[in-house]
C-alpha cells in the first residue's frame, strides 16, 4: 500500500515536471521557452553512454576544388561533467596518427591535449581557440566541440516545420566572449529533438554560415544522428560536408580510453 | 619531377600494400619518403667544402592494432641516403614495440622514442632517446631506445619506470660532412668510464600529471649521460666521444589560462665527471587567436641558463630565445616558425632560424628550413659551426 502510494506521488510529480515543461513552451517568456527547448535537446541526447565513428570531411572552394578530412571520432559522456573525446586523424596522410583529446566542461575552459606523432609528444594546447578553422574548414573549433546547454543563452523565436513536422526555432548567444558569434537561430523537430538546421551570424551580426543536417538515421538505443552535415559559408562561397560512418555506440570503452597514455598509444 | 617522385612513392607504396595484403597481414602500413636539398651557404671551416648535400629519407611504418587499439605493435625503420657525408647516411629502428594497456597499468616494451618536456627552444629534462644530431643541428630528432616502461595509472596521476637496458651513442657528422667540429668524431672508438659500457642498465622513474590549467612532471634519471664529453686523442687526429654516468632529477611545469602558455622545465645533473650544475629554460607562448580569417599568430619567448657557464658548451648558459609562430590554419595548412637565440653574454645574436611548411594535396607536402648562424659564444657548439648556414628544402610523400 504505501509502496503504491509512493509510486502514485512519483508518477503525480512527473506529471506535473512535464506538463510545467510543456506550459513553459506555450506560457513562458522567450528566454524559459529557448531554454526549455534547448534542454530537450540535451535531454535527448543523454544516455548514449559512449560513441565511436568514422568521419570524412570534404572541403570544397569556390572554384570547385575539393580536398579531405578523415579521421576516427570516440566520445564518451560523463556524469556531470562535458563528455570526453578522442580524435585520430587519417588522412590527410602528413597528419596521419595526429591525435586530439578533448575533455569538455559546462563554463570552465575545455581540457585539450595533441599527440604529434614525429616527436611522440602530448603538448597541453589552450582551448580558447573556439572561433578558428577545424582543420582548415569551414567548421570552427566550437561547431564540433560538445554543445552544452550553459554555453549559450536562449530565446524562443517561433514555432516551424522542421525535419517533416512540427519544430520550433530559437536563438542561441554565446556565453563566452571568444566566441566566433553574435547569436546562431537554430531549427529543431519537437518529436525526437533533432536539429535541422543553424545559422550562424558572425561578430558583425552578419549572416556567416548555414548547418544543415540531413541523412537521419535511429540507432538501436533509440539515439538519432544525421550522417551528413552540411556547412556552407555565405560570405566565402567555399563549404564542408562532413559525412559519418559506421557509428556505434555502447562500445567497451571507459575514462582509461580517453587519457594522456591512449593519446600516445592510439593510431 | 614531381611525376618522377610519385611514381617512385607510389611503387613503394603499391608494393608495400600488395606484400602486407599477400601474406594476409592484419596491419596497417604507411609511411614517408623523402628528397631533400641542403644547400651550405658558405665553404665550411674545416676543409668540408662541399655545398650541396642531396638526401633520400625513407620512413615506413607498420601497425598492428587489437583491443580497439589497446594492444598495439608497431616496427618503424628510418633510412636516410644522403650524397655529402657517408656518416648521414644511416639507418635506425625508430620503434620495434609492443604497447599494451590494463585497467591500471601502460606497458611497453621494445625499441620505442618517449619525449619529457614543455618548452620549444631547447628539451632540457627529455633524457631517455639519445639525439640523432647528423638528422639536424636542433637536436629535435632522436634515435629508438630498447626500454621496458611500465606505466601505473591512478587519480593522483601516472607514475612510470623506465628500464633501459642498451645505450645508444650520439650520431656525428663525417669528415665530408658539415656541421661538424674541426677533428671529426672517432664514433668507432667510443670510451665509456663504466665498465659494462652500453649495457649498462639505466633507469628512470616519473610522476606526471594535470590539475585544471597545470600539467607537471617530476622525473629522476640515473644511467649513461647522453651528451659525450668530446676530447682529442692522443695523436690529436680524431675527437673520442666519452661516455659516463649522470643523476638527473628534473621537474617541468606548465600551465595554460586564456591565449597564454607559461612553461618552465628545469634539471640538476650530477655526473662522473664531478661536476653538479642545474640548468633550466622557462618561457611563454602567447597566442593571437583566428586573427585574421583563421590564421593564428604565436609569440614565443623563453630564457636560458645553465649553471656552467660557457663551459656549458651550448652557449645557451645565459641566452633568450624569441620565435614566431604563424598557422594560416587554411586548406593547406601553410605554417611558419621563425626565430633567434641571443646570447646575453656577449651581447649579440648567435642563430636565426625558419621552418615553413604547406601541404600540396592529399599524399604530398613541402617544407624549406633556413639556419644562419651570426655570432655564438666562443668555443660553443655553434661557433664550431657557424660557418655551416644552410637552406634547405623538402619534398615529401605520404601514403
Amino acid at each position: 500500500m504505501k509502496s503504491n502510494s509512493s509510486k502514485t506521488i512519483t508518477a503525480l510529480l512527473f506529471i506535473m515536471l512535464q506538463s510545467s515543461f510543456a506550459l513553459s513552451a506555450q506560457t513562458g517568456s522567450p528566454q524559459q521557452k529557448g531554454l526549455w527547448v534547448a534542454e530537450q535537446i540535451d535531454r535527448a541526447d543523454e544516455g548514449f553512454v559512449n560513441q565511436v565513428s568514422k568521419a570524412i570531411m570534404t572541403l570544397r572552394n569556390k572554384q570547385g576544388q575539393q580536398s579531405i578530412r578523415s579521421m576516427t571520432i570516440k566520445s564518451l559522456e560523463v556524469d556531470g561533467d562535458g563528455d570526453k573525446s578522442l580524435t585520430i586523424f587519417s588522412s590527410p596522410r602528413d597528419v596521419k596518427g595526429t591525435a586530439f583529446l578533448s575533455f569538455t566542461h559546462a563554463l570552465e575552459p575545455d581540457d585539450q591535449w595533441l599527440f604529434l606523432p614525429a616527436l611522440k609528444r602530448v603538448k597541453r594546447i589552450s582551448s580558447n581557440n573556439k572561433s578558428g578553422p577545424f582543420m582548415g574548414s569551414e567548421f570552427a573549433y566550437e561547431d564540433i566541440s560538445s554543445q552544452e546547454v550553459e554555453k549559450y543563452t536562449y530565446s524562443y523565436l517561433r514555432e516551424e516545420e522542421v525535419l517533416g513536422a512540427k519544430g520550433y526555432v530559437i536563438e542561441r548567444v554565446p556565453v563566452d566572449k571568444k566566441s566566433g558569434y553574435t547569436k546562431q537561430v537554430v531549427w529543431v523537430d519537437g518529436t525526437h529533438w533533432r536539429l535541422g538546421k543553424i545559422e550562424f551570424y558572425d561578430r558583425k551580426n552578419e549572416k556567416l554560415k548555414t548547418l544543415t543536417f540531413e541523412d537521419y538515421m535511429q540507432y538501436s538505443n533509440k539515439k538519432w544522428r544525421s550522417r551528413r552535415m552540411e556547412m556552407m559559408n555565405h560570405q566565402t562561397g567555399k563549404s564542408t560536408q562532413l559525412t559519418w560512418s559506421d557509428i556505434k555506440f555502447g562500445q567497451d570503452l571507459t575514462v582509461r580510453d580517453f587519457d594522456q597514455n591512449a593519446l600516445k598509444r592510439v593510431r | 619531377m614531381k611525376k618522377l617522385l610519385g611514381f617512385f612513392g607510389g611503387v613503394m607504396s603499391l608494393f608495400a600494400s600488395s606484400m602486407v595484403s599477400a601474406m594476409d597481414l592484419p596491419g596497417e602500413f604507411s609511411g614517408e619518403l623523402s628528397f631533400e636539398v641542403r644547400n651550405y651557404l658558405g665553404k665550411g671551416a674545416y676543409g668540408n667544402n662541399e655545398k650541396e648535400d642531396l638526401s633520400i629519407v625513407l620512413q615506413p611504418e607498420y601497425v598492428v592494432a587489437w583491443e580497439e587499439g589497446r594492444k598495439v605493435v608497431s616496427f618503424e625503420p628510418f633510412m636516410r641516403f644522403s650524397s655529402l657525408d657517408d656518416k648521414r647516411s644511416h639507418g635506425d629502428i625508430r620503434e620495434l614495440s609492443f604497447v599494451g594497456s590494463w585497467d591500471l597499468f601502460e606497458l611497453r616494451v621494445g625499441i620505442s622514442k618517449v619525449f619529457w618536456g614543455v618548452t620549444e627552444s631547447q628539451h632540457l629534462v627529455d633524457v631517455i632517446n639519445q639525439t640523432d644530431l647528423v638528422e639536424s643541428p636542433d637536436g629535435e630528432d632522436k634515435l629508438g631506445q630498447p626500454m621496458i616502461n611500465l606505466v601505473y595509472v591512478s587519480d593522483y596521476g601516472n607514475f612510470e619506470c623506465f628500464l633501459l637496458p642498451y645505450f645508444r651513442e650520439r650520431t656525428f657528422s663525417g669528415i665530408d660532412g658539415r656541421l661538424r667540429t674541426n677533428l671529426t668524431v672517432d664514433q668507432d672508438h667510443p670510451v665509456y668510464l663504466h665498465g659494462d659500457e652500453e649495457r649498462h642498465m639505466d633507469y628512470a622513474i616519473r610522476w606526471s600529471h594535470y590539475q585544471g590549467g597545470f600539467d607537471w612532471a617530476l622525473s629522476y634519471f640515473e644511467g649513461t649521460n647522453r651528451e659525450p664529453e668530446l676530447k682529442a686523442n692522443s695523436r690529436a687526429t680524431m675527437l673520442v666521444p666519452t661516455y659516463y654516468k649522470s643523476k638527473q632529477a628534473s621537474a617541468e611545469l606548465q600551465y595554460v589560462f586564456g591565449d597564454w602558455l607559461l612553461k618552465a622545465e628545469g634539471i640538476s645533473r650530477n655526473s662522473a665527471l664531478n661536476e653538479s650544475y642545474w640548468a633550466s629554460v622557462l618561457g611563454f607562448e602567447y597566442t593571437f587567436t583566428n586573427y585574421h580569417k583563421g590564421m593564428d599568430i604565436g609569440l614565443l619567448y623563453e630564457y636560458l641558463y645553465d649553471e656552467r657557464g660557457e663551459k656549458s658548451g651550448s652557449g645557451l648558459n645565459d641566452a633568450s630565445f624569441v620565435g614566431t609562430r604563424i598557422a594560416l590554419n587554411d586548406e593547406k595548412s601553410l605554417q611558419f616558425l621563425l626565430g633567434g637565440i641571443f646570447d646575453h653574454q656577449n651581447g649579440k645574436a648567435s642563430n636565426a632560424f625558419l621552418e615553413s611548411s604547406r601541404r600540396i594535396d592529399e599524399n604530398w607536402k613541402w617544407s624549406l628550413e633556413g639556419v644562419l648562424f651570426a655570432n655564438p659564444s666562443t668555443g660553443s657548439f655553434l661557433d664550431l659551426v657557424k660557418r655551416d648556414d644552410y637552406l634547405q628544402a623538402r619534398v615529401s610523400y605520404f601514403w
